[in-house]
């Protein structure tokens, strides 16, 4: 292998966009994907992939430095160029042939995947791989896929890149076109480990207290999407538990911790309900804020009226709450049973599924919930409308499902006692009896 | 890991037309080639694939380039080859290309036009603005919007996506305008200034919105580091609202009204961005009427309305950041003096504001804190500013400045600061008129007349002075420049003012006050108050002299009269030793009408018993002497029109006359006999009605007996009075030129004109006298008396219910020789009173007695009958009825008979007085002795006067 010098970017400056993109691939894979002999790529080398990676790949800046901008069919076009590399077709008969084939394929291909997108990555690169993804999910672009789960799990489920990542996958498919939902039924089957990354991003993102007047609700053909994903696929949520990363990634790297949906995706559970009366009651008080002259972002605009519709053709229905969440409620539980006693024999039931501590986290946003009712509730004594009487014992009952059957399978890992006294604090609440029941079993004696 | 691997069934397919389409688009790029097939491709990706979704809509991009391209091409050649319009078609392909694009993307919005129209709209703004940028010079060769829009509009590619935008923003317009109409505005500030038509459609579609919104957005922009008149977006904020405003005025007010509403409220939730808006809501606003002239006026027509010295000082408080914006107070104070003159409407409401601010309306609002002496300050710096700035802009052009012509249209708010008390707002009102008036003169009139009519009290009054003197150096002005060749005189101002005032029908101002302050001014003229050689006053009160004679001559309004008459007064009557004035006097037809209204007014004022009507009487008295001078045609008018109304038409009754039934009146009521009633009336069948067989001394047959005269109920006080007045007024108008020049006149000098009163002698002839022949100086025989016998009765019958006749005659008599042309009457009464006492036998009738001696008085008097038959007067009350008989027919008659009772018996003495020398033609015996031999028989009773007439 010869070495690669700074004359390699005078030969890229000799082609045009799309094909020194491609050429550039290659001199970053040489440069980034350790060769036979297993050295690690030196630091000089590292940089000088990076400036190829700026200049010839996501042109970003040019020759000189000043930056720089594709147009938008280019930023489709090396998409597209992306999306052929890693699914391994080869360029023309003369380029080298990609190392990313072959048994150490997957690893190759992950380290080139990494470099290219950082956990630094600029707000453009941020945007080309939306796009990428975003093609490589329309395409069924397995390769992609992986490395996009991969890279999702190392750079950590909730970081902001992979939430803007998250954000961008649900504008094109859930937000835009609709249409192309069709094409996401698959994904599991195709790409369990992204899929469960993406499920548990996406719970982050929206089960989340984002505004002080509750939680954004998740689009409603994402929440059809996600509780189909589930109930057909029990060890979906399980999958990034289930890979083994340490071969699949850059030599030397750590594998990171997966983080599985089931904690926030328990939270959208819990919470509709109480999401449900909040948004009637505030429908029935009048519009509360006018937009007049709030500059308020567009985006969070967008995403507040989308969810009011979904919640209103579920009002329509059903008054109280969307009846796809009893049915995701029951896909998580029925996956977490299906993990300790499995209906088909496996061999690996896996633990710490569920962490306590994110399990307790729903507590909070109940009890703050009932204490803001409880204020705005006119009558004296205060009290709770029958309305929100319903809707709490429904989040309470489903709070108590998942605990119960979290620590009954065993899958809660973390201090359970903090769980515990989490949700001894409801006590002041009206009182649930599941709930009281969950408390009692499993409430061990200090003493 | 390979591309044909099962799960990818459908990805081959996708992958295949991203291909295609990438290569297609990186050619098409370059060629400049369409295909359908691309565009088909492109929208299926459109639809299928999320992530092409940017590249997809550069592609439409260039697409709709090539398309608009290829359109201005055709219409370029339609036009070199002379066609005007433009009807330049597409291709079919092109055609349909458009429309699938355009139902592709339609869809999408409609779908979810939440998460599709900020795309799609920022998408297509983008584009028609680089379009039409990019073909605007091309195309259109004026600019003009109507033209453009034409252009566009009329292309099927830009329409489609014209109709997108439109249908983008009114998905948006609902939750995210701001954004919206951000965009809208950014990318006109980008291609300025041919994105304009897009506006104005996008506009007139939603023309509320998108003023709100683009005023929001514009008063961001323009806050916005204090950006202020240098912001980018100001010009396109501008143009768009300015092309709004012209089509859709009323929202475009009521957007202003509102953004400005909104500026003062004071909301709980105050964050210092919306404050810091709040507070540059106002110059923002200001700098668009600066820039455009219908803002302005759109700014003037609501909001300016709704501004009171309240919500001034509620501005003041945010006033503090608004010299940053403009560079200084002054830079300010300019653009504010320059937008004031420039507002075409609400110019009163201005003024008003600034008054209200510089010069409270009342004393009570005089400013005692520190805040509001500083507010006064700035309001008179202020309004002097702005009176400097429009005099300076009136004596360099010609233009017409809007904000004057909106005063003049409403020039009946400004006219009460005329009678302000507060001296400033008078003083800024005499400007603005002046101003005002340097452009159409009509405006001095109509503030002199306003003046006239509301004026209280001399201050003002004095602004009449001050309006005239204003306009005679405006008028020096207007006669330097030439402008209208046509300079108005003052007089010709106080004219036209005075004539309006008198038309006005405004029920609230009375015209007795309007004549009171003319009476005051003329009084200032005459004092030489006013610094005017020409009189203007005078002439004005002479010119509508017509007005004033129907107000003089109705009794509508006793008050009125008699402010007019003391105008008149003033105005005719010259103070002896005043110069003659240069003013001409009234003209003979005025004259006419002058003397026939004063002779009305004298006698509705001799029916008010009180001082008022006394002092009426003796105005009138005034007026007629001194139209008597100017005028003989006005003094017989007069004369005539005073006799007859004293003697018949008018209220003889106040003259003492005695109430009768007439011969008309018993004639009348017998008009509708009916011959068969007549016929079967019994008695003499050929007495009829009217004979004089059927009328007797007592009365008619048939109907009845005559009524006798009805006393007169009047007071003879009243009567004595009334008479003296009236004798007054006969006297006023004999007068003498004389009198005119006291320092000729010397003391015994007649101040009565003879002529005069000899006109009145034949007057008074003419009117009792019911012949004409006979009427003549000369005494017939007596038995030439027998022919006139009816006439005679008629006389004196006049006479005895006339007693204002006696007075009359009296006052000939005085003014000899005046008498003898009353012969006529005199030769009357002493046939009647012949015939009179013959007929009575021993008794003596008192009141035939009282006759008898009136009337040898007033030959006496009169030096008809010279001495010593002057005294039968006092004789007569001694003598029989018979005896009476024998003097009057031997004495005076004979006398009379033989000596014709001509002027030509008198002489002019020294003075210019006529008189009969008595001691030159006594009477003969043949007219005395019997004078003599009947005191001789009651010679106990007249020994005395005997002794003085015969014994000498």
């Amino acid at each position: 292998m010869q070495p690669i010098t700074m004359s390699e970017k005078q030969s890229l400056r000799k082609s045009e966009f799309p094909a020194c993109a491609r050429e550039a691939l290659i001199k970053v894979e040489q440069l980034c994907v350790p060769q036979a002999s297993g050295r690690p790529p030196s630091a000089k080398e590292m940089d000088l992939a990076m400036e190829i990676m700026a200049e010839f790949i996501f042109c970003e800046v040019d020759r000189r430095g000043h930056s720089r901008k594709l147009t938008c069919i280019q930023q489709l076009q090396l998409a597209q160029l992306l999306c052929d590399y890693f699914a391994g077709v080869q360029f023309g008969s003369s380029g080298p042939q990609g190392a990313i084939i072959g048994p150490n394929g997957d690893t190759a291909r992950n380290t080139l995947f990494l470099s290219l997108f950082p956990p630094t990555t600029s707000k453009n690169r941020a945007q080309a791989l939306v796009q990428l993804v975003s093609m490589a999910i329309s395409t069924k672009n397995k390769p992609v896929l992986d490395s996009t789960g991969i890279w999702m799990q190392q750079l950590g489920c909730t970081s902001k890149l992979v939430l803007q990542l998250a954000e961008g996958l649900v504008k094109d498919y859930f937000v835009l076109v609709p249409k192309a939902v069709t094409r996401l039924q698959d994904l599991p089957s195709l790409a369990p480990h992204f899929t469960a990354n993406f499920l548990t991003t996406v719970a982050e993102m929206y089960g989340c207290p984002e505004q002080k007047d509750g939680f954004s609700p998740p689009p409603a053909a994402l929440l059809e999407v996600v509780t189909q994903w589930v109930s057909d696929n029990p060890r979906l949520c399980l999958a990034a538990l289930v890979v083994n990363l340490q071969p699949l990634l850059p030599l030397g790297s750590i594998p990171m911790a997966a983080l599985t949906p089931f904690a926030g995706l328990f939270k959208w559970c819990v919470l509709s309900p109480l999401l449900a009366t909040s948004k009637s009651r505030k429908a029935r008080g009048g519009t509360a804020n006018g937009s007049s002259n709030g500059s308020s972002d567009g985006k969070v605009n967008v995403k507040k009226e989308s969810s009011d519709n979904g919640l209103h053709n579920g009002d329509q229905t059903i008054p109280k709450e969307c009846p796809l969440y009893s049915r995701l409620h029951l896909a998580l539980l029925e996956s977490l049973v299906e993990n300790v006693y499995p209906s088909v024999h496996r061999t690996n039931s896996v633990k710490d599924v569920v962490s306590v501590q994110h399990l307790a986290s729903i507590v909070e946003p109940v009890q703050n919930w009932y204490i803001k009712q409880v204020m705005m509730s006119e009558s004296k004594p205060q009290e709770l409308t029958q309305e929100a009487h319903e809707a709490l014992e429904l989040a309470l009952d489903r709070l108590g499902q998942s605990v119960q059957v979290a620590l009954a399978a065993n899958c809660a890992y973390g201090n359970k006692q903090y769980l515990l006294t989490q949700l001894d604090t409801l006590k002041h609440l009206p009182e649930s009896r599941l709930l009281r029941i969950v408390l009692k079993t499993h409430h061990t004696p200090l003493f | 890991m390979n591309p044909s691997m099962p799960p990818m069934m459908k990805g081959p397919d996708l992958m295949s037309e991203l291909r295609s389409f990438i290569s297609g688009a990186t050619r098409s790029a370059r060629k400049g080639h369409m295909d359908i097939g691309m565009a088909r491709v492109a929208l299926s990706l459109l639809k299928t694939l999320p992530a092409s979704r940017e590249a997809v809509l550069e592609y439409f991009c260039s697409l709709f380039d090539d398309i608009v391209g290829r359109y201005i091409e055709n219409v370029e050649i339609a036009s070199q080859k002379g066609s005007k319009d433009h009807e330049v078609s597409l291709s079919a392909q092109e055609e349909t290309t458009i429309a699938e694009v355009h139902n592709v993307i339609c869809d999408f919005v409609s779908s979810s036009p939440e998460a599709w129209a900020p795309i799609i709209s920022k998408w297509s703004l983008q584009l028609l603005g680089e379009l039409s940028s990019r073909y605007a010079c091309r195309a259109t060769h004026t600019g003009v919007l109507s033209e453009s829009l034409q252009l566009w509009m009329s292309c099927r590619a830009t329409r489609s996506l014209i109709d997108i935008t439109t249908q983008c923003l009114s998905c948006l317009m609902n939750f995210d305008t701001e954004s919206c109409i951000n965009a809208l505005l950014d990318t006109c500030v980008a291609h300025n200034p041919h994105f304009d038509w897009v506006v104005a459609h996008v506009g007139s579609c939603f023309p509320r919105t998108v003023m709100t919104r683009v005023l929001s957005c514009g008063l961001k922009d323009f806050c916005s580091n204090q950006q202020g008149p240098k912001a980018p977006k100001l010009n396109s904020v501008v143009q768009i609202l300015g092309y709004l405003a012209s089509s859709h005025s009323s929202d475009m007010r009521r957007a202003l009204l509102q953004l400005f509403q909104w500026s003062l409220e004071k909301s709980k939730i105050s964050d210092a961005v919306t404050i810091h808006q709040q507070n540059s809501t106002v110059p923002f606003l200001l700098q668009l009427a600066n820039l455009s002239s219908t803002l302005l006026r759109s700014l003037s027509m609501d909001v300016l309305h709704t501004l009171t010295p309240k919500i001034l000082s509620q501005l003041a408080e945010q006033s503090a950041d608004w010299l940053a914006y403009y560079g200084g107070r002054e830079a300010f104070q300019d653009l504010l003096v320059h937008l004031v003159l420039g507002c075409p409407t609400g110019a009163p409401t201005i003024l008003a504001l600034i008054l209200d601010c510089a010069a409270p309306p009342s004393p009570k609002l005089i400013p005692t804190t520190p805040e509001e002496v500083i507010v006064q300050s700035n309001g008179q710096e202020f309004l002097e500013l702005l009176l400097q700035e429009l005099s300076l802009l009136l004596h360099q052009s010609d233009g017409n400045i809007p904000f004057l012509v909106s005063l003049r249209q409403e020039l009946k708010t400004v006219l009460p600061l005329l009678l302000s008390p507060m001296r400033l707002r008078v003083q800024s009102a005499l400007r603005l008129i002046g101003f005002m008036g340097l452009q159409s003169p009509s405006v001095f009139p109509i503030a002199v007349s306003y003046v006239l009519v509301k004026a209280e009290t001399e201050e003002h009054l004095s602004v009449v002075a001050k309006l005239l003197e204003n306009q005679a150096s405006t008028n020096g002005n207007i006669r330097k420049a030439n402008r209208t060749g046509l300079p108005i005189e003052h007089s010709n101002i106080l004219q036209l003012g005075l004539e309006q005032a008198l038309h006005k029908k405004d029920d609230k101002s009375s015209p007795v006050d309007l004549w009171k302050n003319l009476t005051t001014l003329l009084r200032w003229e005459r004092s030489g108050k006013l610094t005017n050689c020409c009189q203007p006053v005078l002439k004005a009160i002479y010119s509508t002299i017509g007005t004033a004679c129907s107000s003089l001559g109705s009794s509508v309004d006793p008050k009125l009269a008699h402010a007019v008459a003391e105008t008149l007064v003033l105005a005719l009557v010259q103070e002896p030793g005043e110069n003659p004035t240069s003013v001409t006097p009234p003209s003979i037809q005025d004259a006419l009408r002058l003397a026939h209204s004063t002779v009305s007014y004298f006698f509705m004022c001799l029916e008010d018993e009180g001082s008022k009507g006394f002092e009426g009487c003796q105005l009138a008295c005034k007026l007629l002497s001194r139209l008597s001078l100017r005028s003989s045609a006005a003094r017989s008018l007069a004369l005539r029109t005073l006799l007859e109304l004293a003697l018949f038409h008018g209220p003889t009754h106040l003259l003492g006359a005695k109430e009768l039934l007439n011969e008309e009146v018993l004639t009348a009521e017998e008009t509708d006999i009916r011959l068969m009633d007549e016929n079967l009336k019994q008695g003499l069948s050929w007495v009829l009605a009217q004979r004089h067989s059927s009328v007797f001394h007592a009365g008619v047959i048939g109907s009845g007996l005559r009524t006798l005269n009805i006393e007169n109920t009047t007071s003879p006080v009243l009567i004595q009075r009334n008479i003296q007045l009236f004798l007054d007024a006969v006297r006023s108008c004999c007068v003498s030129s004389a009198i005119l020049d006291p320092s000729t006149m010397e003391p015994g000098m007649p101040t009565l004109s003879l002529d005069t009163v000899i006109s009145v002698s034949l007057l008074l002839v003419e009117l009792i006298s019911p012949d004409v022949m006979y009427n003549g100086l000369p005494w017939p025989d007596e038995d030439g008396c027998k022919a006139t016998v009816e006439r005679d009765c008629s006389i004196r019958r006049k006479l005895e219910q006339l007693p204002i006749l006696w007075e009359l005659l009296w006052f000939i008599a005085l003014q000899r020789p005046a008498l003898c042309y009353c012969s006529v009457l005199l030769r009357a009464v002493t046939a009647t009173l012949i015939a009179q006492w013959s007929s009575c036998s021993q008794y003596r009738n008192p009141g035939l007695l009282s006759t008898t001696v009136k009337l040898l008085s007033l030959l006496a008097l009169g030096q008809l009958l010279p001495s010593p038959l002057s005294s039968l007067r006092d004789v007569v009350h001694y003598l029989k009825p018979q005896e009476i008989v024998q003097v009057l027919q031997k004495c005076v008659w004979n006398y009379m008979r033989d000596n014709v009772p001509a002027p030509a018996l008198f002489s002019r003495d020294s003075h210019g007085n006529m008189w009969r020398d008595s001691t030159q033609d006594l009477p003969g015996p043949q007219y005395t002795e019997t004078m003599r031999l009947l005191m001789l028989a009651n010679i106990e009773d007249l020994g005395e006067l005997y002794a003085q007439l015969f014994d000498n």
